[in-house]
């Protein structure tokens, strides 16, 4: 059976058309429908700020801009795209929290300790998801939060973290059994509380 | 399936952990998400039936898959996200051109005072060496004249065209030819430059 390329490789193949014309404006004009709003959900993945996610979103394509006329097509136009992404928020973050870890691995995770940092907005016996979401590792919340937004697509979500598949189907089968344990845990105390 | 709000909190109900049950629970998530091969459905399905607590964890999960997805739903751009990027790129190219042209300005005047150094300099050599030349020439002259060169010069010229040998005449022209060439040369080659 003949392989066909992946979709997107064949979507850009116009676009490469116009960068090997010279032609960057116009290339940048059938980038961005393309690539905006991944860029921007990658971003908000890592950031978790909609606000910084949208400037971040800006600043990769200027930046994307800018550095189109060098761009060599050895890796493809989404991976490359991914990668000034992926840069671009680790400098936002080191810029906003210098002196922390941002890869806390699944054996690193404490849930005791990740309790105390997570918000605590109301008195309600219950928590919402959002905020058990929040007390994940970082590894964990982007891989849920990219593969929600990004419609249950494992291939999308690799791609975007830059990571393989079976990676982030592991990740997201970890998240999901740690928001289970955090929901019990909320849920002892909560009937503790009361009791 | 609706979108919750903070004081719709809804609650997990979360199921202990049976190491026995991982590969199931493996493949219960990859049902979820659409992934569990085919031919793995009725397995899948017939485990269900007898196992209670698989039943509970699929049931957790189905809760959790539709809590994340109204709290997580797809972020677009703003319509006038292309505008104010595209406005930004030509705000960043006319500086650009600005800069651009400023410094090509600043390289012309550059080579501009470099060729005419190289002139003043030229004209600096020429003009005294061809004083110089005037004067090494009338000296070289006047001394031929005193010593009676000249008269043997002439005496000889006379006999060699006498003799009628036109070829001596000729390499005499020549060589005195070269001679001023090779005076020349190098005058004008730095003048060319």
């Amino acid at each position: 059976m003949a392989m066909t390329p992946p979709p997107t490789t064949q979507a850009d193949a116009d676009i490469h058309q116009r960068l090997r014309a010279g032609e960057y404006r116009e290339a940048l004009s059938l980038l961005l429908p393309r690539y905006r709003d991944k860029v921007l959900r990658l971003s908000f993945s890592m950031l978790h700020d909609r606000a910084q996610a949208e400037d971040i979103t800006q600043d990769v394509f200027l930046r994307a801009w800018r550095a189109l006329p060098g761009y060599a097509a050895q890796a493809s136009l989404s991976t490359w795209l991914y990668a000034i992404t992926r840069n671009a928020c680790l400098s936002e973050l080191r810029k906003r929290r210098p002196h922390l870890s941002l890869d806390l691995d699944d054996e690193q995770f404490q849930p005791q300790i990740a309790g105390l940092a997570a918000p605590s907005q109301d008195d309600s016996a219950t928590t919402s998801v959002a905020q058990l979401l929040d007390q994940l590792p970082e590894r964990y919340r982007q891989a849920v939060t990219l593969f929600y937004m990004e419609d249950h697509s494992y291939e999308q979500t690799a791609a975007s973290l830059g990571l393989p598949l079976g990676t982030v189907k592991a990740l997201l089968h970890r998240a999901r059994k740690r928001l289970t344990e955090l929901a019990r845990a909320d849920l002892a105390l909560a009937q503790e509380t009361r009791a | 399936m609706t979108p919750h709000s903070p004081s719709d909190r809804p609650t997990l109900r979360a199921q202990a952990r049976d190491p026995a049950h991982e590969p199931w629970e493996e493949r219960l998530q990859d049902w979820l998400d659409g992934e569990l091969p085919e031919q793995d459905h009725l397995l899948l399905q017939s485990h269900l039936e007898q196992c209670s607590q698989c039943r509970d964890h699929l049931q957790a999960w189905q809760r959790l898959d539709e809590q994340l997805q109204a709290a997580l739903p797809p972020l677009t751009v703003d319509a006038a996200f292309d505008a104010r990027l595209f406005a930004q790129i030509d705000g960043i190219d006319e500086h650009e051109r600005s800069q651009l042209r400023q410094r090509l300005e600043h390289e012309h005047d550059l080579q501009r005072q470099a060729l005419m150094r190289r002139w003043r300099r030229s004209l600096m050599l020429v003009i005294p060496g061809m004083l110089g030349g005037l004067a090494v020439a009338l000296s070289l002259a006047t001394w031929m004249d005193r010593s009676g060169a000249t008269g043997a010069l002439a005496q000889g010229a006379a006999e060699l065209s006498r003799s009628n040998a036109p070829w001596a005449g000729s390499v005499l022209t020549a060589m005195l030819g070269a001679a001023v060439g090779a005076v020349m040369a190098p005058w004008l080659a730095r003048l060319a430059e």
